[in-house]
């Protein structure tokens, strides 16, 4: 049986990460209610034309199909959310998360570590791209990082825009982070990747795990 | 003495658009008393009563405050404050 990886979020960053892990031969859980919009196209490599008004996660699923036959996809046409997270991303052997909204970032880290699995969190905005794969008990977890949630509104893509080459590297990265996590490699675990696509510049910095966060302490 | 403090996209409409401005003071809490001189509303996007809010981080050049000395961290010329903050996006 081959591992299955949840991928939350089928945009800029899930299109690039699930197509690398599909061919590698890693079986997807595609989740995302959304679909397709037009101005999604210069980012989403996944998608086409012809796919705007689709679900995401069924227009990527045929997307795969075409460019590594024989691959595993099931689709998920819903956001996540408490009541169902846990459900959703039951039997998976890791997450790879590229939503669009700082709650789900952080439902997916506090589900993720209920249930031990590992996931990698990734992010991009204008020119900037982050990524942090978490594996539990080794380095830092989302909630070491970014500890909670901001009670102020925050600039997303939606409103700074986002460029199309950054969102590749970052599902790239997050891709290779999640196949290192699936052969057991734990070495870039509690690493914040910081990359600049204007200056091009890569950096990326080791955190510990924090002593009293809510997901990493006595359990 | 001044250095180079990187501004993330969320905060620029508070440095009219700059991705990067000078900073002046000693230590990491200086400068940010300096920043909230010249770019006002920036000291409360990056601390709050207990300290620098949760959700950002400060890195001088490549280490983050928080495993330095925080707030009271020296500085000297040569070195880039980067604000990072928790982003969601892609």
């Amino acid at each position: 049986m081959s591992p299955i990886v949840a991928v939350i979020g089928v945009g800029g960053l899930g299109c690039p990460a699930a197509l690398a892990l599909a061919e590698a031969g890693v079986a997807l859980r595609l989740i995302d209610e959304d679909s397709v919009e037009r101005s999604n196209l210069h980012r989403q490599v996944l998608f086409t034309d012809a796919d705007v008004g689709r679900r995401k996660v069924e227009a990527a699923r045929d997307a795969i199909a075409k460019i590594a036959p024989g691959a595993r996809v099931e689709t998920r046409a819903e956001h996540l959310v408490p009541e169902s997270a846990e459900e959703l991303l039951r039997g998976v052997s890791a997450i790879v998360e590229g939503s669009d909204n700082l709650p789900t970032k952080f439902l997916t880290a506090d589900v993720a570590a209920g249930l031990r699995v590992p996931v990698v969190h990734g992010a991009c905005v204008a020119w900037h791209g982050t990524v942090l794969p978490v594996s539990w008990g080794d380095g830092a977890c989302y909630r070491c990082v970014f500890e909670e949630l901001p009670d102020e509104e925050m600039t997303n893509c939606a409103i700074a825009g986002v460029y199309g080459p950054v969102t590749s590297v970052i599902g790239a990265l997050m891709a290779a982070d999640a196949l290192r996590l699936l052969r057991g490699d734990r070495s870039t675990a509690g690493n914040l990747a910081r990359y600049d696509g204007w200056r091009q510049t890569f950096r990326s910095t080791r955190f510990p795990r924090r002593q009293g966060c809510p997901l990493c302490g006595e359990r | 003495m001044a250095i180079t403090v990187r501004v993330p996209t969320q905060l620029r409409t508070l440095t009219a658009g700059k991705e990067e401005v000078s900073g002046t003071g000693s230590t990491v809490g200086e400068i940010i008393d300096h920043l909230e001189g010249a770019h006002p509303g920036i000291k409360d996007r990056l601390l709050d009563a207990k300290g620098i809010r949760r959700f950002v981080n400060l890195y001088l050049n490549e280490d983050d405050v928080r495993f330095l000395d925080g707030l009271n961290t020296p500085v000297k010329d040569t070195d880039t404050l980067t604000i990072v903050p928790a982003i969601a996006g892609g």
